[in-house]
């Protein structure tokens, strides 16, 4: 067996073929080598690779490791004289010993040798690489039956792309998605790869380690590629296009979205529109964590001090009850000034029609009497809404900048008409808004940190008129007289503005991030009520006019603290304002100032017992100022029943809430159970006194008067998964318990809503291709007035779901929905097919919904002294075939 | 009836949003890096459902540390952040690297055991394993691979039957996945039907110092075959945990039928 040391191809395969044979047919012949490993200082060395060779051959025959000891043992086998011993190991230098071929102890004494590292010849080390720029040539890999750019990067080395069209290189999600070195989708790419043809495109390049923020270039190392798509020609149009119809009525739905390129500018457009009341408005809303952690403080976009009375949307989808005929055309474009700057631009128009038509059964308790409203609504709105958004993005080594301008208009016009005790009562309400505003961020390196810069201005211009005929509350307005029209006028501008800076610091375990601020708030409100006589429009009297100015300035200091260990985190956040408040009226009786400081602070402890057992607990404390649109001393009309004044003073409300949890999840059994506890109790000043009228309508007047309400919330839930049943149970409780004061009709009294909630829940997962749910939703309301029970609704309701996937791309779905409620059944059954013929991009649908034709649905709503009981006109049986495709 | 449930689902979604200011602990400086690509078919049934993941092997005086490259990265990148915007920013953004692979390998953590942790939406597990898991066989059988001269050894292990080559030149008793017990760091590892293939693309010394850490979690400690009936009871139950995370009827029809085309774990036995 004195094969020479390098041997290739044949030889070696021979060589192994002969030595196996050799190793299996020798009975006889093994030995045992034991030994030890130690240092020259005498310490037992563990980790020591010994290896047996047979001399002159690289086949290992054998090999142990030294255990913590130092020892080792192995038996060899081998048909020859003598072996070769070699020992090797990270720290020490290498040895190799021949001995004789029979059973012995061997002692070794290494030397160390740090240097033996060194030896190791590095391929390419797996984090440094960076900074690569890789073309693949369109051409290289297309295939005669590709279409788009999609399929053809699915050829290409490196590059997998998921159902969902998400680019992957090298398993890893890209993080930018350029056409021509620009980002105009930002991340909505999907539109470009599936409709870009094959034939339009020339390179493609991926670029390694790629950082969006060249601020954090050196500081944090991205290790995301982006992808850059170079076009072929100048310009290139594409797109996609849906096109449905269907019956009882005519119901059609379009989506037609053509794109184009150019190495200058780029731009994807969208027309959109149905009958079939899907709210394709919706997904124009993009709601980044900024928006949501700013909202709180800012005023909100859009003022609804007037409307048209209507019910509140029930809790089932839009499309089972929306009659609406929408129209929505978007435009998505890109300019790029220089290398640093790129402007983006956002442009929508949407038109909708909606029609609704609902019934309101209004029931108010008081100690004495109970007083029921019934009221049915049939309203129009017409809803225009332009919307612009300017964003500029500077992007460089130095500092980042971000920009957005807005600029929003919309000019809504609503109708309805009221049919209540036997009158009928129309009103017409203009509610044009116009809206600008800019934020500004921008992140700074100031010494060792990085400082972030916020700024934030709105203006806003709402004059809105609602007007209703016949003319309203009489008694007050008119002498008791019935009149023609009543208009009531509003004209709100509004400036608002929030500057702050802020940074992070991290000590340790701690985490401290303190950010400063100051915002101010000017608004000025005049409104007033005109009665229209015979044609001849009449001024009210002052008590039914405003004309208010409103200065806030407000300076701010937030801290957020963390304190963290394996077990629990502690955090809290300490926030402290001060206020300087001015009114001006033109009544100057009403005049107000306030200065203040107000604290907010809030604290949480979160305590991982074990890996099942979790408790979390917080308790928090926060002061607020009343709402500035609310503080009016003029009446103002909100709707045909209500006339709200506030001659209350300004004032503070506080509220303090606690919150614990409880949560046992033992996933090794699939046993999970949380138990959830919220208790807030609020202080304020003021309470509105309610006047209501015989014909229901309502007069409101915000009194001095210290109130304290409190609500208590708990949930229970529970689940357990049966693996050999493949089935899971659960159940889930909700109590809810309200209390506060009202008054109505000059009478104070307590209320106290609770509601308790039982939600049973199976769900069948029988095999991948079919599962049944089926859940019960049993809920019962009670209202109670000075203890006294008052009003108690029970509903139970059914539902079922069953999903089915006959083929790969085949999905059948059906869904129902059954509940009894005032003698009546109503049963709802939804059934969809869908057909994906993957090869043509065709998606053909049929969806057949409210099968058994059911006409109306019903919900509740309690709160304090009254309950609502909605009746909603929903859409009827009907079918609609779709197809979507892309050209 | 709506109303009521608003403040009360925004409570509990911030409660449990901050996840910055993990701690670690430190097992030792890293002396030398290999880098593996991992291809493995996720659906038995599918030939050509491959997918791919690089992972790291961190290879310490005594410890070593098996992971995801992009997990690794996650980390590394997360806890350089100086402000919280950036950390929101980046897990906010749906584009950020997901890693396929979750588990972690600690090799020798404690003495003689390797652990073994892997986070199972919503827990961290954890579980401990004898390193001399492997048997090896010796095949004569050699060849350069990587530019090192290596040899064949084979093995059974969870159910599949397992070739690896090792290189006695790189003298570290170590390898991707639990792979450990030759004398030579392991450089391609694979089972019979190909399901699972590990293969060395790159190995260096670390360009600055790294340390081998380990998070700092109360994970579920607990043994292997309770580990793979929670992970299998995850999956066999995906619509519920699906509805429990709040994601819709679609949403959790997808979901179900991206995991039945996970059916292939590296290890077969589960029990």
């Amino acid at each position: 067996m004195n094969a020479p040391d390098s041997y290739t191809g044949w030889g070696k395969v021979f060589v192994s073929l002969i030595s196996f044979l050799l190793f299996s047919q020798l009975l006889s012949g093994q030995i045992n080598i034991n030994g030890q490993v130690s240092s020259k200082k005498g310490e037992a060395l563990p980790r020591i690779n010994v290896m047996v060779y047979l001399p002159g051959n690289a086949s290992l025959i054998a090999f142990a490791v030294s255990d913590e000891q130092g020892k080792f043992k192995t038996t060899v086998k081998a048909d020859s004289d003598s072996l070769t011993i070699k020992i090797s190991s990270i720290n020490y230098r290498n040895e190799t010993r021949q001995i004789l071929n029979v059973s012995q102890t061997l002692q070794f004494q290494l030397t160390e040798d740090v240097k033996q590292l060194e030896g190791i010849s590095v391929i390419a080390s797996p984090i440094n690489k960076y900074g690569d720029t890789l073309s693949y040539l369109v051409g290289a890999f297309a295939r005669s039956e590709d279409k788009d750019l999609e399929d053809v990067l699915r050829r290409m080395p490196g590059i997998e792309v998921e159902a969902s069209g998400q680019i992957l290189y090298q398993g890893t999600a890209i993080n930018k998605f350029y056409v021509e070195g620009l980002d105009l989708m930002e991340g909505r790419y999907s539109l470009v790869t599936k409709n870009l043809p094959k034939g339009s495109v020339s390179t493609v390049e991926i670029l390694e380690n790629h950082q969006p923020m060249r601020m954090l270039e050196d500081k944090v190392v991205s290790q995301q590629a982006a992808l850059n798509v170079k076009i072929k020609k100048g310009v290139t149009t594409t797109g996609i296009a849906q096109l449905g119809a269907g019956i009882s009525p005519f119901l059609w739905d379009v989506n037609v979205t053509p794109m184009t390129f150019t190495k200058k500018f780029q731009v994807v457009t969208s027309l959109q529109g149905n009958n079939t009341g899907n709210d394709v408005s919706q997904q124009l809303r993009v709601f980044t964590w900024d928006d949501f952690k700013n909202s709180g403080e800012r005023p909100s976009e859009d003022v609804k001090m007037l409307n048209v009375l209507a019910a509140s949307p029930p809790e089932i989808k839009t499309n089972r009850y929306l009659d609406n005929n929408i129209m929505l055309f978007n435009f998505n474009g890109l300019q790029r000034i220089g290398s640093q700057i790129s402007l983006r631009t956002n442009i929508y128009y949407t038109y909708d029609k909606q029609q609704s038509n609902t019934s309101l059964i209004r029931t108010i308790y008081m100690p004495d009497d109970t007083l029921h409203f019934s009221e049915k609504f049939d309203n129009q709105l017409t809803a225009n809404t332009l919307y612009a958004k300017f964003n500029i993005n500077r992007n460089v080594k130095k500092n980042y900048l971000n920009n957005d301008l807005k600029i929003q208009s919309g000019w809504d016009k609503q109708g309805g008409t009221v049919y209540a005790e036997g009158n009928k009562i129309v009103q017409a309400l203009r509610n044009p808004l116009r809206n600008i505003s800019n934020d500004l961020k921008s992140l700074n390196p100031i010494g060792k940190h990085v400082w972030e810069f916020r700024s934030y201005i709105s203006f806003d211009h709402s004059p809105h008129s609602l007007a209703v005929i016949p003319g309203q509350f009489e008694d007050m307005l008119n002498d008791s007289v019935p009149y023609e029209l009543v208009t009531q006028k509003i004209d709100l501008n509004r400036f608002y503005t929030d500057n702050s800076a802020g940074l992070v610091l991290g000590i340790k375990r701690f985490t401290v991030s303190p950010r400063m601020g100051i915002t101010y708030q000017q608004q000025s409100l005049k409104s007033n009520i005109i009665l229209s006589k015979n044609d001849i429009e009449t001024e009210t009297t002052s008590e039914f006019t405003n004309n208010i100015d409103t200065k806030h300035l407000q300076g701010y200091l937030l801290t957020d603290v963390d304190y963290k260990l394996s077990k629990l985190t502690f955090s809290g956040t300490i926030a402290l304002n001060s206020h300087k408040l001015n009114v001006t009226d033109i009544k100057p009786t009403n005049n107000q100032e306030l200065t203040k400081w107000l604290a907010d602070c809030r604290i949480s402890a979160d305590y991982k017992i074990t890996g099942f057992w979790r408790v979390y607990s917080s308790g928090g404390y926060t002061e607020r100022i009343s709402d500035f649109n609310e503080m009016y001393s003029g009446y103002i009309m909100k709707n045909y029943r209500n006339l709200s004044q506030n001659i209350a003073p300004v004032s503070t409300t506080s509220t303090q809430m606690v919150t614990s949890r409880i949560e046992y999840r033992n996933q090794i059994i699939s046993f999970f159970n949380t138990l959830s506890y919220v208790y807030s109790v609020s202080q304020s000043a003021n309470t509105s006194s309610n006047r209501i009228n015989t014909d229901g309508s309502t007069i409101v007047t915000n009194l001095y008067m210290p109130q304290t309400s409190n609500s208590h919330f708990l949930q229970a839930y529970t689940s357990k998964f049966f693996s050999a049943a493949k089935t899971t149970l659960s159940l889930r409780v909700n109590y809810f318990q309200q209390k506060g004061t009202s008054v109505v009709n000059a009478e104070s009294f307590n209320t106290r809503n609770n509601m308790i909630i039982l939600k049973p829940d199976l769900s069948i997962h029988l095999t991948p291709w079919m599962n049944v749910d089926y859940n019960i939703d049993a809920s019962t309301i009670l209202t109670f007035i000075n203890q006294e029970q008052k009003s108690r609704i029970s509903l139970l309701k059914h539902n079922i779901g069953f999903f089915f996937f006959p083929a790969k791309h085949q999905l059948f779905n059906f869904s129902t929905e059954y509940y009894r409620h005032n003698e009546v059944n109503n049963l709802f059954v939804d059934m969809m097919y869908r057909y994906t013929f993957t090869k043509k991009k065709v998606d053909a649908e049929v969806k057949c919904s409210n099968i058994f034709n059911s006409d109306t649905y019903t919900s509740f709503l309690a709160n304090a002294y009254s309950v609502w009981e909605t009746t909603y006109l929903i859409r009827p049986f009907q079918v609609i075939f779709s197809v979507k495709f892309s050209f | 009836m709506k109303i009521f449930f608003i403040p009360i689902a925004i409570i509990f979604s911030l409660s449990s949003y901050a996840q910055s200011n993990l701690i670690y602990k430190n097992l030792g400086p890293v002396k030398i890096i290999a880098g593996y690509s991992l291809s493995y078919q996720e659906d038995s049934t599918n030939q050509s459902y491959i997918r791919n993941e690089d992972m790291l092997l961190l290879m310490g005086e005594n410890t070593s540390k098996f992971v995801s490259k992009t997990d690794f990265m996650n980390d590394t990148i997360t806890r350089k952040f100086s402000t919280f915007e950036q950390e929101q920013e980046y897990y906010m953004n749906p584009q950020r690297p997901i890693p396929r692979i979750l588990y972690k390998i600690y090799k020798n953590y404690p003495k003689g055991q390797l652990t073994f942790t892997e986070y199972i939406p919503s827990s961290y597990f954890s579980y401990e394993e004898p390193m001399d898991l492997f048997h090896w066989n010796l095949t004569g059988d050699t060849a350069t691979i990587c530019g090192y001269k290596s040899q064949k050894a084979t093995c059974n292990f969870g159910g599949r039957s397992w070739s690896a080559w090792f290189a006695p030149e790189l003298p570290f008793g170590d390898g991707p996945y639990k792979f450990n017990g030759l004398p030579g760091l392991i450089i391609k590892v694979y089972d019979t039907h190909n399901h699972y293939a590990f293969e060395l693309k790159s190995i260096g010394k670390p360009a600055k110092i790294l340390m081998i850490e380990i998070l700092e979690e109360k994970y579920v400690v607990t043994t292997k075959q309770s580990f793979f009936k929670a992970q299998d009871s995850f999956y066999a139950d995906i619509i519920n945990r699906a509805k429990q995370a709040g994601g819709d009827n679609d949403f959790q029809q997808n979901v179900a039928r991206n995991v039945a085309q996970r059916n292939n774990p590296i290890e077969l036995l589960r029990k």
